[in-house]
């Protein structure tokens, strides 16, 4: 039977460890763009590290936080950008996915109160051999950010 | 390699791009023929624009008089927008401080975001939306899609509103992430393609007004 103790260091490194890791996947720099007044929608970014030797494939993404998240691509197209929604996010083995600005995103949708930059927000992945492991997204204020340095640092 | 070291280094970079660009102006190896070389397309001949009228977010009219003097960059979205709109305007606002840091002696130029989404981008909620990304940024929109399609007609910039059925509240608007130049005459000058870069953005722009300012 898990003890009182297991589950209770289990807790702590799920919700407190900077690198969290589920099986084989390690996610890096998750945040969220915080979402100026009157924006109902939002994104998150990570990057998806798949260290096993098999393909992961996340398939639905939730959260207390938001009613509904999606994964999307935005795309140039006939010089319209657009986003096109993907049905499932798919880390190669050995491979990593990155969830950047104006590339592959959340969308995170109808935030069910009002989230501040420097808040830690729960998103949790299911993954399509059925289980699901939750990751830390932290909230942050991207108007200074110059995201081609950060991108490359 | 630091953070704080690569900024330093781009920040030399631009610093030394822009001084050299100084005295080969000056020794007459700047010209005109140097434009094509960047990666924005600066128009041969500027182009008039025609007669538009809209609101910007203090609720004050903003028509094609209102570029005069002063350059403006022109950028068209919607404030329901998660990912490219946030981002652009975040880069004006890098873009903003840079010149503002890097040219003491120029005035900022005006960052403007024109809403395809008028039905929902009212004067109101713009005038919540545009001030977080910078107190002197300008919101504008319109009552009708004839007075949005006035300007980004002109302007050569597409937009495409996605209702999945009559009343979808949640629609996308599929739009082009173009920033358009307006120099100081009103007049259409320079258009620059998405993805934007804020550094490389200010050392095209500060090239293309010292060339525009000697003409």
């Amino acid at each position: 039977m898990l003890s009182i103790k297991t589950f209770f260091l289990t807790f702590i490194f799920l919700f407190i460890s900077p690198l969290l890791t589920a099986d084989d996947l390690a996610i890096e720099d998750a945040w969220i763009r915080e979402a100026p007044p009157v924006s109902r929608v939002q994104a998150a970014y990570a990057t998806l590290k798949n260290n096993d030797k098999n393909d992961i494939e996340v398939t639905s993404a939730a959260s207390p936080a938001f009613k509904k998240i999606e994964f999307h691509t935005t795309t140039l197209k006939n010089g319209l950008m657009s986003m096109q929604q993907q049905p499932t996010i798919h880390i190669a083995a050995k491979g990593e996915v990155k969830l950047e600005p104006e590339g592959m995103h959340m969308m995170l949708f109808d935030p069910t109160k009002p989230i501040r930059a420097g808040e830690k927000i729960n998103i949790n992945f299911t993954f399509s051999n059925g289980t699901s492991t939750t990751f830390l997204f932290t909230v942050k204020k991207a108007t200074t950010i110059n995201h081609h340095q950060h991108m490359h640092h | 390699m630091s953070k704080s070291l690569f900024i330093t280094l781009i920040l030399a970079v631009a610093i030394s791009v822009s001084l050299v660009g100084t005295v080969l102006y000056q020794q007459g190896r700047v010209s005109r023929a140097d434009l094509e070389n960047l990666s924005a397309t600066v128009f041969r001949t500027p182009r008039t624009i025609s007669p538009f009228e809209l609101t910007d977010h203090n609720g004050k009219v903003f028509n094609q008089e209102s570029f005069k003097g002063n350059w403006s960059f022109v950028f068209f979205g919607y404030t329901n927008c998660p990912d490219i709109c946030p981002n652009t305007l975040s880069v004006m606002n890098v873009m903003a401080n840079n010149l503002e840091k890097n040219h003491p002696d120029k005035i900022i130029p005006k960052f403007i975001m024109v809403s395809v989404d008028h039905q929902r981008d009212t004067v109101e909620v713009l005038s919540k939306y545009i001030p977080y990304f910078n107190n002197s940024f300008i919101g504008l929109t319109g009552n009708s899609s004839q007075q949005i399609d006035a300007i980004t007609k002109q302007f050569g910039i597409p937009y495409f509103i996605s209702k999945k059925s009559p009343d979808d509240e949640k629609y996308e608007v599929q739009h082009s992430g173009a920033i358009l130049l307006v120099n100081p005459q009103g007049n259409l000058h320079a258009l620059f393609s998405a993805p934007h870069d804020p550094v490389k953005l200010d050392n095209e722009f500060s090239l293309i007004r010292y060339i525009h300012e000697q003409e």
